[in-house]
């Protein structure tokens, strides 16, 4: 643990802790917008500024970017400077994105005339190139179907070559972590359209409900991923075998020769329930729910 | 050749390459830098060469294609040297004092300027064979019309102190030859003679004073200090050589000219922080640089100089070169490393510290120095830290190289010592401004730099200096501006550059720098308002303290500085809509002065636009609704008649 002084009070923190989590969990508040607690920090917003002050005298640094390594860090969450800084990177912000829900809902909670500056952007753009489709992509997914292009007022966010990208799996985490609703998913006629990257990815249905699913990739790679944590094959799988199962510890794959059927997770769960509560106890199969258990 | 096993070896070979050129009694150098080359150069060493071959006088006379000399304006430039006057002769690796006749040693040869294919001849035979002059082709002082015949004597060289520039003109950057006869790899034969461990060396950095090159002015010997501390077996070396800011080739004449100084520098500093690896970074658009440098390696691992045991010692050293696709801000250090690594050039956000010193390449302990920064390291060895610190001011010590462009009569690289004020700089070195003009600012430190006005001439220049009167040393532009520019416009113009080149990666640069550019279009139009002022100051002093890297904080210094000393000039674009320099095109109208026109009708065929209608022996009439104001009919009036207000 770590001492660290944040507008005059004291507080202790695990060492390597970043500014902003240790403002934040002792109920300071300092706006982000690039920031999310799954993703790496770029500090690319500005927005979540605090003014370093003591030893390092008066240097205006991003908390989201900036750990607590050391005893003795004091911190500024709104000085005079942070202030001005941060109400005029939000303004430049609305100047880009004037139409943006979250800016306005900022600009209102921090007091900033959201017609300060010239719009120099359109009102139809949404992106504030946060960036957080593109490292959510990258690291929570581990694809890389977008990235960002081009340098200064012309960067974007786009898939390679701005064609259909093939490492698109149409997750929608990118959609799920944009702060703005730049990222629109729509599905149609058993496809998913994810708009900005020109993804287009066929869907499954549910073969009892008959509701639409996720994409096939997407579901692929979660069955990939779950893999890696030590749960049995087939356990994400939305597929529920209606087969004679072996028994537990016996090493053998339990799906082969089962007959599959797609289901969805809702439809799964019952299936499951319903399937073990009609068997003995001695003949359940409760690899699942013992292998569930070890994993946090 | 043969790899050198041992300092001896070293010695013998240098002995050797004396001995061998000894019969050359004299030496015709033809600059072959970028600058030379583009006005002919190739094809004057060309004609020497045949003309040589042809007289069978090559026993004698050796002609040397070398890098840039500075004086580029003036190139092709041809330096014949007479054998007595080359100071190979008392070179041997203990005689610390060996180096090549630069700006303030040794006699200098025989300077001739714009030289073309066809005065090869008279050269050869007036000055080779003769001890006669060229007369027409010496340098003529534009002012005084003073002919000059030494190189030292030409007034654009006598008052700088070619410490690192000075070698340019006596090697062929190809011929590793020619670099150790001058003297090099001395320095890194007395770090490896067993007298000097690792922490002497970079002592002697501290001692000399030498300061980082590349901009940031910190100082080397600390940074290489910190460099060796981390704990670690894997360290790097990296050599910017990005040099992004236009009109500047300070990195690139001394890559091009003389790459085994820089590469002993980087030897001497993987040995010192005790590095096995190293990269150049280079910009893919220094083709000549690249081609130099890769012969250089080339050579250097050859004779035993990198690579396993360089000359028989425990030091292993390699270099790569890596190219930058050139992006400005891939030589801001992070950015660079990112590059390196293959991934897009664009700052990190890394708080510092932690510096590349302890996490940088690949998270390995990474020394990054600038080009000039290590060409100065073998010099400093070979001569002692005091050398070095005894030139400069308090805090600043060395040299600085400078490349002086726009309005000022003597344009090139020009390498002076830290603390010559800028009047000398501008005026002596220079040579002041031409066609009778006068001076109105000098923005220093490149497009992120700052404007400083006729007041501040007597500044010297030194880091400290600088950043106090709101500029930077930057990596050494130096634009000399007269009293046609407006500040305006050219506040405009420089952060143009730096929007252009911005990453894009944070709010206040990308965002910030397109705002301030906009408000600027509106002081150039003349629509700006009394709040315009305000606002820049407030978009800037938010770029200063929020942007992510450097050229975010720096972008804004041109029109700050600009506001600090004419703010006056912003004023009149506004109050009274009105450019005070006549060159904000909305602000502007043409009138001709019917007293001084001779009615002579040049101006209506310059006029492209129509706008100029006149007959035979009367003033012209000039219709204020079709001038683009172009400047045309100015340009070509040769009574001053037309009028700019
Ligand atoms: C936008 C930007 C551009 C830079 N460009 C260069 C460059 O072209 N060459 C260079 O040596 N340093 C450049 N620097 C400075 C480097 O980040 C770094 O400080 C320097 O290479 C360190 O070497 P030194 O200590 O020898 O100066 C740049 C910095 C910034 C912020
Ligand atoms: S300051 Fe400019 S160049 Fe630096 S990271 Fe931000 S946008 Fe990129
Ligand atoms: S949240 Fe820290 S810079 Fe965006």
């Amino acid at each position: 643990m770590v001492r660290i002084t944040i507008d005059g009070l004291d507080f202790e923190v695990p060492k390597g802790t970043t500014v902003l989590e240790a403002a934040r969990r002792n109920g300071f508040e300092i706006p982000t917008l690039c920031y999310h607690e799954a993703l790496e920090p770029i500090g690319s917003c500005r927005l979540c500024l605090v003014e370093l002050g003591g030893g390092e005298k008066g240097e205006v640094v991003s908390s989201c970017t900036h750990p607590v390594e050391k005893d003795g860090l004091v911190v500024y969450t709104e000085s005079p400077a942070v202030l001005q800084a941060r109400k005029m990177n939000l303004s430049l912000l609305l100047a880009r994105c004037p139409g943006v829900k979250c800016l306005q809902d900022l600009a209102y909670s921090w007091w900033v005339d959201s017609t300060a500056l010239p719009v120099l952007g359109d009102y139809e753009k949404e992106c504030i190139l946060c960036g957080r489709c593109v490292r959510v992509c990258r690291e929570a997914i581990g694809k890389e179907a977008i990235s960002f292009t081009f340098r200064g007022v012309d960067r974007q966010v786009l898939p390679p070559f701005k064609q259909q990208p093939d490492d698109c799996i149409g997750c929608t985490a990118c959609a799920y972590v944009c702060p703005t609703g730049a990222v629109k998913v729509t599905e149609e006629e058993g496809r998913r359209f994810i708009a900005p990257w020109k993804s287009d990815l066929p869907l499954y249905f549910c073969d009892s409900c008959e509701a639409p699913v996720t994409t096939i990739e997407n579901s692929a790679s979660l069955e990939e991923k779950i893999q890696e944590t030590g749960l049995p094959p087939g356990s994400m799988r939305p597929s529920f075998k209606t087969g004679e199962r072996e028994p537990e510890g016996t090493g053998s794959d339990p799906e082969i020769n089962a007959d599959e059927e797609m289901l969805c997770p809702r439809c799964r769960r019952r299936r499951v329930t319903e399937s073990i509560a009609r068997l003995p106890r001695e003949k359940q199969d409760r690899s699942w729910i013992k292998a569930r258990q070890g994993y946090k | 050749m043969s790899r050198l096993n041992s300092l001896k070896e070293l010695e013998a070979r240098r002995r050797e390459i004396i001995a061998a050129d000894k019969e050359k009694t004299a030496a015709v150098a033809v600059c072959c830098g970028t600058g030379c080359s583009a006005s002919g150069a190739r094809d004057v060493a060309a004609e020497f060469e045949r003309l040589i071959t042809e007289k069978g006088l090559a026993v004698r006379v050796r002609t040397r294609i070398t890098g840039c000399h500075g004086f580029c304006e003036q190139g092709p430039l041809v330096v014949v040297e007479e054998a007595g006057s080359r100071p190979e002769h008392s070179t041997s690796l203990n005689d610390s004092n060996a180096r090549p006749a630069g700006g303030e040693s040794g006699p200098g040869g025989l300077l001739y300027c714009r030289v073309k294919p066809e005065d090869a001849e008279e050269i050869l035979e007036t000055s080779v064979l003769n001890d006669g002059v060229v007369e027409h082709l010496l340098y003529k002082d534009p002012v005084t019309g003073e002919k000059f015949r030494s190189e030292n004597d030409v007034p654009f060289y006598a008052h700088q102190s070619r410490m690192l520039m000075g070698y340019n003109g006596r090697i062929d950057p190809g011929r590793i030859e020619d670099y150790l006869t001058a003297g090099g790899y001395g320095g890194l034969a007395q770090v490896l003679g067993g007298s000097m461990p690792p922490e002497d060396v970079i002592k002697e950095i501290e001692i000399s004073g030498l300061r980082g090159r590349g901009g940031g002015g910190y100082p080397t010997g600390s940074k290489w200090d910190l460099c060796r501390r981390v704990e670690g077996e894997i360290r790097y070396v990296v050599c910017n050589a990005d040099e992004g800011d236009p009109g500047c080739f300070q990195d690139r004449s001394i890559l091009e000219g003389n790459p085994h100084l820089v590469l002993e520098g980087m030897i001497i500093a993987a040995y010192a922080v005790g590095a096995y690896e190293g990269y150049i970074y280079v910009r893919a658009e220094y083709p000549l640089a690249l081609k130099q440098v890769a012969t250089a390696l080339e050579q250097a691992y050859e004779w035993g100089l990198l690579g396993d045991n360089i000359l028989g010692s425990d030091l292993s050293f390699r270099v790569r070169i890596s190219r930058g696709g050139g992006a400005f801000v891939c030589g801001e250090e992070t950015a660079l490393l990112s590059s390196i690594e293959g991934l897009t050039g664009e700052p990190n956000p890394r708080p510092r510290p932690p510096y590349p010193t302890s996490i940088g390449l690949w998270g390995f302990p990474t020394l990054i120095n600038n080009v000039k920064t290590l060409a100065a390291v073998p010099d400093i060895i070979k001569k002692g830290g005091a050398w070095h610190a005894s030139t400069g001011t308090d805090t600043s010590k060395g040299t600085m190289i400078f490349s002086l462009t726009g309005r000022v009569n003597n344009t090139g690289l020009v390498e002076v010592p830290m603390g010559m004020s800028l009047r000398e700089l501008i005026f002596d070195v220079g040579g002041g401004i031409p066609g009778g003009r006068k001076f109105k600012a000098v923005q220093t430190g490149g497009p992120a730099g700052g404007c400083l006005p006729a007041e501040m001439l007597d500044l010297p220049l030194d880091y400290e200096r600088l950043s106090e009167a709101g500029s930077i040393m930057g990596s050494g532009g130096m634009i000399v501006m007269d009293e046609s520019t407006c500040m305006v416009d050219v506040a405009r113009y420089f952060l143009s550059f730096t929007v252009d080149e911005s990453c894009g990666k944070c709010t206040p640069c990308r965002e910030g720098g397109r705002q301030m550019l906009a408000l600027l279009d509106k002081f150039v139009h003349g629509t700006a308002l009394e709040g315009g002022l305000n606002m820049l100051f407030e978009l800037a002093a938010t770029m200063q303290s929020s942007s992510l890297c450097a050229l975010g904080k720096l972008a804004p210094n041109p029109v700050l500085t600009t506001l600090r000393y004419f703010e006056d000039e912003y004023r009149s674009h506004f109050e009274q809509w009105r450019c005070p320099a006549g060159v904000c095109r909305p602000l502007i109208s043409y009138t001709i002065d019917a007293e001084a026109c001779t009615a002579c009708g040049r101006c209506l065929e310059a006029c492209l636009a129509g706008a100029l209608t006149g007959v035979e022996d009367e003033v012209p009439e000039l219709d204020d609704q079709l001038c683009t104001k172009c400047g045309a009919c100015r340009d070509v009036c040769r009574f001053s008649a037309i009028l700019v207000g």
